[in-house]
């Protein structure tokens, strides 16, 4: 039995959904293994600052375990700062661990480009600042944001509370909320339970549809060729070598 | 749907063994969260899980964020190594800061073997001397007649960080081979061997039960949360199944 691919995840403390998020799409000789950035209910950008101070601690600890790749699975902490930002994060991850890094923002960016769409719908569960950020930020990497809608009831039940929403009504709201000359449709946020119905979404209003944590996923299986379970979109399952 | 069951794991950096084994038993309906502890690999094993431990309240703390419905300190070595006592300590510092059930890996094992009605046990591992010593010594404590401990030695030979490398297999025949003729159950110590997915062959083996860490560490989270498990980790983890097997 050869030693098992392994992917390591920085994830917001309060975060409960990347981690399943990641082991449902994994095959079996996939391990993925985490470490926390502290994050409790302020929603503050000076929380998203104090976070990701806790960075480059999470690469040490996870390159201890001889992980193949390190994500940073936070779609506002990679975009809050602008393009650029972004890269800068890659970078000090890539050289306290050792190892290639993936993170959030630039994944759905690049799975965007992938897909060949410019004009795109935004949905998140994001009724502050973060909204506009993510505007600023999906716009200078070239892409036309029709509209950046934040669910209600996500948005007021804070940092954990964002996790607890179904699946179901990510999937009502975001089908409601994307624009008709819409491209694709974007489902912002790594907390968000949006990856296990985008299959559903993509189905009912037949355009791609990019997530959070399948964009990351997706970045990181492709620099790992690992091939995804499928069901979890075209972008995923455009990994998947065996006839779905 | 409902808010899924959240499982907190407290674990050596290192180790790439426990969450997956936490992976292969959790139902559909719980998921595993875990914030890590730094650990070195040089110097004396007594320096090297006092560095660790002083991790344990921030991950306490990290792990409290995520509204966790439970604890894992998942580590033998760290909740052992200090001897009989220290264990309940930690577990209480953990709670304190938690605010939530918790359960230690090497307090779980000692339950488990107690629970499969063992007396004599023989024990089988991935570690140096010291921490074999320890163990012997924490487990006797506990009310065990320990009959012997043997440190598997390809993986004491390749160091802490290659633990989680180790083939199962190896394990499996080491095991086999170790366990005593009078040993009522066997135990592989140790969350990042990848002991529990050989624990059923081992089983049918020896023809007696076996205990392993990560083995007794889901089994008394499990029976804490009422969680079902899946089936196909040994007799321990199967006396919660529920549903038929």
């Amino acid at each position: 039995m050869a030693i098992r691919k392994r992917i390591g995840l920085i994830v917001p403390s309060t975060n409960t959904t990347v981690e399943p998020d990641f082991r449902m799409a994994a095959p079996r000789d996939v391990t993925i293994h985490s470490h926390r950035m502290w994050m409790d209910e302020a929603t503050t950008t000076d929380i998203v600052d104090k976070m990701n101070s806790d960075v480059e601690q999470a690469a040490k600890y996870l390159s201890t375990a001889s992980v193949d790749l390190i994500v940073y699975a936070c779609t506002a902490g990679s975009f809050y700062k602008g393009r650029g930002y972004d890269r800068e994060m890659l970078a000090l991850i890539e050289t306290t661990g050792s190892v290639p890094a993936v993170a959030t923002a630039p994944a759905a960016a690049d799975a965007l480009d992938h897909l060949g769409v410019k004009a795109i719908s935004v949905t998140s569960p994001y009724g502050d600042w973060r909204g506009e950020r993510l505007r600023v930020y999906y716009t200078e990497a070239g892409f036309n944001v029709l509209n950046v809608d934040g669910e209600p009831v996500a948005s007021a039940a804070g940092n954990s509370g964002i996790c607890d929403q179904p699946p179901e009504s990510v999937v009502e709201f975001s089908a409601n909320a994307c624009r008709p000359e819409a491209e694709a449709l974007f489902c912002s946020c790594t907390a968000w339970r949006s990856m296990e119905g985008v299959a559903e979404l993509e189905q009912r209003l037949s355009r791609p549809v990019v997530t959070s944590n399948q964009a990351t996923v997706w970045a990181a299986f492709k620099r790992l060729e690992i091939e995804p379970n499928s069901g979890f979109g075209s972008l995923v399952d455009s990994l998947t070598k065996a006839p779905v | 749907m409902t808010i899924r069951k959240r499982i907190g794991l407290i674990l050596p950096s290192c180790n790439t063994a426990a969450e997956p084994d936490y992976r292969m038993v959790a139902p559909d309906g719980v998921t595993i969260h875990t914030h890590r502890m730094f650990i070195g690999n040089e110097g004396p094993m007594s320096e090297i899980m006092d560095r660790m431990n002083e991790d344990m309240e921030q991950a306490a703390r990290y792990l409290s964020t995520a509204n966790v419905d439970l604890i894992v300190y998942a580590c033998t070595t760290g909740s052992f190594y200090r001897g009989w006592g220290f264990d309940q300590e930690m577990i209480k510092t953990i709670e304190d800061i938690g605010g939530v059930p918790v359960v230690a890996t090497a307090t779980a094992a000692a339950e488990a073997l107690k629970v499969q009605g063992a007396e004599k046990v023989s024990v089988t591992t991935p570690y140096p001397d010291w921490s074999n010593e320890r163990l012997a010594e924490y487990y006797r404590a506990a009310g065990f007649e320990v009959l012997n401990v043997d440190g598997e030695p390809n993986v004491v030979a390749a160091g802490g960080y290659a633990i989680s490398d180790r083939d199962p297999e190896e394990i499996l025949e080491f095991s086999t081979e170790k366990c005593q003729p009078e040993a009522d159950a066997h135990f592989c110590s140790c969350t990042a061997w990848r002991s529990l997915e050989v624990a059923a062959e081992l089983e049918r083996r020896l023809s007696r039960p076996v205990v392993t860490s990560n083995q007794a560490t889901i089994w008394a989270s499990f029976k804490r949360l009422d969680i079902d498990p899946r089936p196909g980790f040994g007799s321990l983890l199967d006396s919660l199944v529920k549903a038929p097997v």
